[in-house]
């Protein structure tokens, strides 16, 4: 309709190359980067930048304040909890947890609902209903609670956290990817590689997959803001690591007892989780705006 | 044919689930999208399948190339029947059989180059081993459908509507085929690009000795591009045969109202007035002369008539249906006598199967218990009478109404009478099972309106038959009322009150209903 | 024979509807895109006028501006479009909704689109009757179902209380030219009405768009690109490419004897089931480049004169 002036011909390419552009220009996308990447960077290189061990404790510096009050501690930027451990310090190695928490179980719980979500979507039939019917059963299940005993069920550490998260999470992407799929598949690309001779499960991997793909990077950020919300309630309720290993929900529920005394105990980690949980959701929104119109339009 | 058939399909028949029904557990019902179609493709012949949305073409073409499994039939590509071959089995042979969409947009791959998208036939099936050959063989094949090597780096949504449906042909002809199936290939493009397409598409025939299948919904791209074609009206083919003839002479009725809503570029305002003047578009008539007629009732009455009536006008063959054929004498020999209870749904069904070949049913079967609503035996001389008027005509009209859509269209002629529009107390329950019938034949008119079948109801009044009769004289001829009934069938006339006094009584009916009923409801029977 | 209630071309002081050298561009972040390049068209009252064209014609958007619906980036660069003799390309949206309804109606080429999906039938009529006419509800029922029978809706009360989604393709057309005519609109802009219709379809709508036509007196600006629809219904026609006009005037002269090869080339392309014979004739590429080039020569010279004129 509007193309008057197009030159014939002259259209220029813009494919993958330039979606690397559009996301540069896309500001949640831009804004959620450079905090998650900023955080991403603490946690890799923890031992390098944090200036003490986090678990060392120090009874003579106990509830020393962030710099920006009186009585501040030289060499302890946001101060000192009630054992004297620093907090900027276990606050990095807090986005090491975190972010490694997020990432592994992000991906397994988008590896497994990919999986079943693709092959309901794919197959259809008894496949379908089956997958379709274990979405539905899981997920009237409450979430929270059904965490919380899955942990208890398979002892603390960080790995029941992970499993825990994935178990209940895989649900979202199962029923996401399984649309999208069933989208995927009346489009006639899917009837021309049949045509074509493709097999079955060639056509479901290398054509609709990368078509699926752009959502699933979408829903993976997502999820990993999810999983961070997650890892950091169960740290809280004490079902995530042993409480002197510095976890943001620990460091809250610890704060807590406190707050009175050191309001900064609570406030600065529950600050880190907003802000990363905020920089995920960000970035996940840009890129639904960034990656849907290749694939839509 | 002397030609062995590339292509042949016989008695195809497809239903597919419809999930939109489907129940939370349980299979999805199912929906009959093709009623057994046959045809015929030999190498490097044209065959276009022309229809409406919802006639069932896109479900042919995707059911030969095997994308859809028929329910029933047979598809012989080079004499090796494909209809139940598992895909594993299929796969060697889908190289000779290739399809181009409808949509170019959703067809190609949104995530791969259109060199990708062309190569992936050829290194799939191994005519090409390395990425260069391909490459190469690619190139050749974008300059085939007059596209630069330059367009093989691009992605779909780069190219304009006709370079993507030539991205499209290039890879159904990647693999040199003997049949291309061209579904809708240019209904979403301009008339420019439609004709360089259509072009393309005729020189690449010519070329590479292509059969094609070519589905379109506009007549005049068919025959543009086909020798012959096929007509398809609600998952049937309703006419078949070269576009020559049935372009000069359509003889199903829907395909002369394909062609007449056609609008060509010639200047004619009176064009649309036409179609005003009748909304449905042409008024469907049908000649009586030759055509093979089933009468029910035939044995006396108004049914003895008609069987004369029909012969009279040269039909070319009577089914005269009565209950007891024994003593039946036919008054000529195109005339035969069948067993027919039309209130026994076997016998009705097991007469369409016998009387594939008819093309104007006449259902004058009747009862009349000649008693009023207040007579002892009224409820069951009501339920005898509903049985045989209204039933009866409705299970005629159910099996023979695809009997008439596979030969032609045709026409069915319900023989009722004017107490279906105003009742006569002293036979009342009569004149309701009549008024019910006459609802009924609203209601097949209706339904059979897009095969093409013409619906006439006949409403006489009192007719001179050896039956007696209690209506107001003077009575009708028998012969009168099924010659009017002919003369409706070739005139196309839906609705008739052949006699003075069934005329008299509609003109009446339209002008004062309630004074007619009051006149009615006054007269006593002799 | 319809010609002759139609006055001649060139009377702005007659039309119902006068498109003075237009000139839309789409705003870019670097430059604006020229969509229409001074187009003029009259349309008299009671003239079914046909504007013809391939897709990126700019056909669309002429009816977009004068129904004021053109996308926010669109701007007018020059001319005018009067409106029974007003300017209406700058008005208020308190001015253009008077107008809406009573002065212009709208036929779409998708009804699904156009009819609230979550309302039933009998109520987007009413509304539309209540709004514009300040009907009560009893008045813009009876009016509703006089509307529905006039476009041939058999069961006009059932209809009243279907929702779009319940009615065929052909029927969601008609209750949209329901709509369109109901508050007697002096001009009507149907945009590609029969596109999305099968043939037989088509046929009914186009001769109801006609009927309704000439019960109602309107006008109406009939944006197709078929030829054929265009033949059949139109009585004078506009021929565009690239935004330009390239000929207009009656239909006659133009289907039978066109002065422009352009239009010529587009007859010889349409395919026609009566002369299976002739093979189709590709529109040029020559053709088509040279009309291109015109355009951006055209742009240059706007650009240079637009300096001097202000």
């Amino acid at each position: 309709m509007a193309e008057a002036a197009a030159v014939p011909g002259g259209s220029l390419p813009h494919g993958q190359g330039s979606a690397l552009r559009r996301m540069l220009a896309n500001r949640r996308v831009v804004l959620g980067g450079a905090v998650l990447l900023f955080f991403a960077l603490a946690a890799v290189f923890a031992p390098l930048i944090a200036p003490h061990d986090p678990v060392e404790q120090d009874l003579l510096l106990q509830y020393a304040p962030p710099v920006w009050a009186d009585r501040a501690e030289p060499g302890y930027l946001f101060g000192t909890d009630n054992l004297g451990r620093d907090i900027l310090s276990r606050l990095i190695y807090g986005a090491q947890i975190a972010l490694f928490v997020a990432v592994t179980a992000a991906a397994a719980a988008g590896l497994l609902g990919t999986a079943l979500g693709l092959l309901a979507g794919y197959l259809g039939g008894w496949v379908d209903t089956v997958i379709s019917r274990l979405v539905e059963i899981w997920m009237a299940f409450p979430a929270v609670l059904l965490s919380i005993v899955l942990v208890a069920v398979m002892g603390t550490g960080l790995h029941s956290v992970i499993i825990a998260i994935a178990a209940i999470d895989w649900t979202r992407f199962c029923r996401v990817v399984r649309a999208e799929t069933m989208a995927q598949k009346q489009q006639d690309y899917v009837a021309s590689a049949v045509t074509v001779g493709l097999g079955r499960m060639h056509i479901l991997w290398r054509e609709i997959l990368p078509n699926v793909l752009p959502l699933l990077i979408v829903l993976f950020t997502l999820e990993m803001g999810i999983a961070v919300i997650v890892e950091a309630i169960l740290s809280y309720v004490n079902l995530s690591l042993a409480s002197d290993f510095p976890t943001w929900g620990t460091m809250i529920a610890d704060g807590r007892k406190y707050v009175n005394q050191a309001p900064w105990l609570m406030i600065l980690p529950i600050l880190c989780v907003i802000a990363l949980v905020l920089a995920l959701n960000a970035l996940g929104d840009g890129l639904k705006d960034v990656l849907d119109p290749v694939m839509r339009k | 044919m002397a030609e062995p058939a590339l292509l042949e399909a016989a008695g195809l028949r497809l239903s597919l689930p419809d999930y939109s029904r489907k129940p939370p557990f349980g299979a999805a019902p199912t929906v009959d999208i093709l009623h057994g179609i046959d045809l015929a493709l030999a190498p490097g012949d044209t065959l276009g399948i022309v229809g409406e949305s919802g006639s069932g073409k896109t479900s042919l073409g995707r059911t030969l190339v095997r994308l859809y499994k028929p329910t029933a039939g047979r598809i012989l590509f080079d004499g090796q029947d494909i209809s139940g071959l598992p895909e594993d089995r299929l796969r060697p042979l889908r190289a000779r059989f290739q399809m181009i969409f409808q949509d170019p947009q959703s067809s190609l791959n949104p995530r791969r180059r259109v060199a990708d998208i062309v190569a992936q036939p050829l290194r799939l099936h191994g005519r090409a081993s390395t990425a260069t050959e391909a490459r190469k063989q690619v190139d050749a094949l974008l300059e085939r459908v007059a596209l630069r090597p330059a367009h093989g780096e691009r992605y779909p949504h780069e190219l304009s509507g006709g370079e993507r449906q030539r991205v499209g042909i290039a890879r159904a002809i990647a693999l040199q085929p003997s049949l291309v199936v061209a579904d809708e290939i240019v209904s979403g493009l301009d008339v420019s690009s439609q004709a360089q397409i259509l072009a393309l598409l005729r020189e690449l025939r010519q070329d590479m000795g292509l059969a094609l299948l070519f589905i379109g919904h506009d007549l005049s791209v068919v025959r543009t591009v086909c020798d012959r074609v096929m007509v398809m009206l609600n998952g049937r083919a309703v006419e078949q045969g070269d576009c020559a003839a049935i372009f000069a002479a359509p003889k199903h009725p829907y395909t002369r109202r394909l062609l007449n809503a056609i609008p060509l570029p010639d200047v004619d305002p009176d064009w649309v007035a036409r179609t005003a003047e009748n909304e449905l578009g042409e008024t469907l008539t049908m000649d009586v002369k030759d055509s093979v007629a089933l009468v029910t009732g035939a044995n006396r009455g108004v049914g003895e008539a008609f069987v004369q009536a029909l012969l009279d006008r040269g039909a070319a063959k009577v089914y005269a249906g009565m209950r007891d054929t024994g003593g039946y004498e036919a008054p000529d020999d195109r005339v035969t006598a069948i067993g027919l209870d039309v209130t026994d749904r076997e016998q009705v069904a097991q007469a369409a199967a016998a009387c594939g070949d008819v093309t104007l049913l006449v259902n004058n079967a009747g009862v009349n218990h000649n008693q009023p609503i207040s007579a002892d035996m009224a409820q069951q001389n009501a339920r005898e009478e509903m049985e045989v008027n209204f039933f009866g005509t409705m299970e005629m009209c159910r099996q023979f109404g695809p009997v008439l859509g596979d030969n032609g269209g045709g026409a069915i002629v319900n023989m009722l009478s004017i107490l279906a529009r105003v009742n006569l107390p002293m036979i009342g329950t009569y004149c309701a099972s009549k008024a019910a019938t006459l609802s009924l034949t609203q209601g097949v008119r209706a339904e059979l309106a897009a095969q093409g079948t013409l619906v006439v109801a006949v409403m006489p009044a009192a007719i001179d038959t050896r039956m007696g009769n209690m209506n107001p004289p003077p009575l009708e001829a028998p012969a009168d009322v099924a010659n009017a009934a002919l003369d409706a069938v070739e005139a196309g006339e839906e609705d008739i009150y052949p006699g003075v006094v069934a005329d008299g009584v509609s003109e009446g009916l339209a002008a004062d209903p309630k004074g007619v009923e009051k006149q009615f409801a006054e007269y006593l029977p002799g | 024979m319809s010609a002759a209630r139609i006055p001649p071309a060139g009377t702005p002081g007659g039309s119902i509807l006068s498109v003075r050298n237009l000139h839309l561009a789409i705003a870019g972040r670097r430059r604006h895109t020229p969509i229409l390049r001074d187009v003029s068209l009259d349309i008299a009252p009671g003239e079914v006028h046909g504007l013809v064209g391939e897709s990126g014609a700019g056909k669309t958007m002429i009816g977009k501006v004068i129904l004021g619906i053109q996308p926010s980036r669109a701007r007018i660069t020059g001319g005018s479009v009067l409106f029974d003799g007003a300017d209406i390309t700058h008005l208020s949206e308190r001015e253009r909704r008077r107008l809406m309804g009573r002065g212009l109606g709208l036929i779409p080429q998708d009804p699904m689109t156009s009819l609230n999906p979550a309302y039933r039938i009998g109520g987007q009529i009413a509304d539309v009757l209540r709004l514009h006419l300040g009907m009560n509800r009893t008045a813009a029922r009876a009016r509703t179902l006089e509307l529905l029978h006039d476009v041939h809706i058999r069961e006009p009360e059932r209809v009243l209380r279907q929702y779009p989604h319940e009615l065929s393709g052909g029927m969601r057309q008609r209750v949209s030219i329901a709509i369109a005519f109901a508050c007697r609109p002096k001009l009507i802009v149907a945009d590609e009405p029969t596109t999305a219709l099968d043939v037989t379809v088509q046929r009914q709508v186009l001769a109801l768009i006609k009927q309704m036509q000439a019960q109602e007196g309107a006008s109406i600006l009939f944006v197709t690109h078929d030829l054929g629809v265009v033949a059949k219904i139109c009585d004078r026609v506009t021929v565009l490419h690239g935004g330009r006009v390239l000929e207009a005037g009656d239909t006659r002269r133009i289907v039978e004897a066109s002065q422009h090869e352009y239009t010529r080339a587009l007859m010889a392309a349409t395919p026609r089931h009566d002369r299976p014979g002739d093979l189709l004739q590709p529109v040029p590429e020559t053709l088509t480049a040279r009309l291109d080039e015109e355009a951006l020569a055209y742009d240059a010279a706007y650009a240079a004169a637009g300096t001097h004129d202000g």
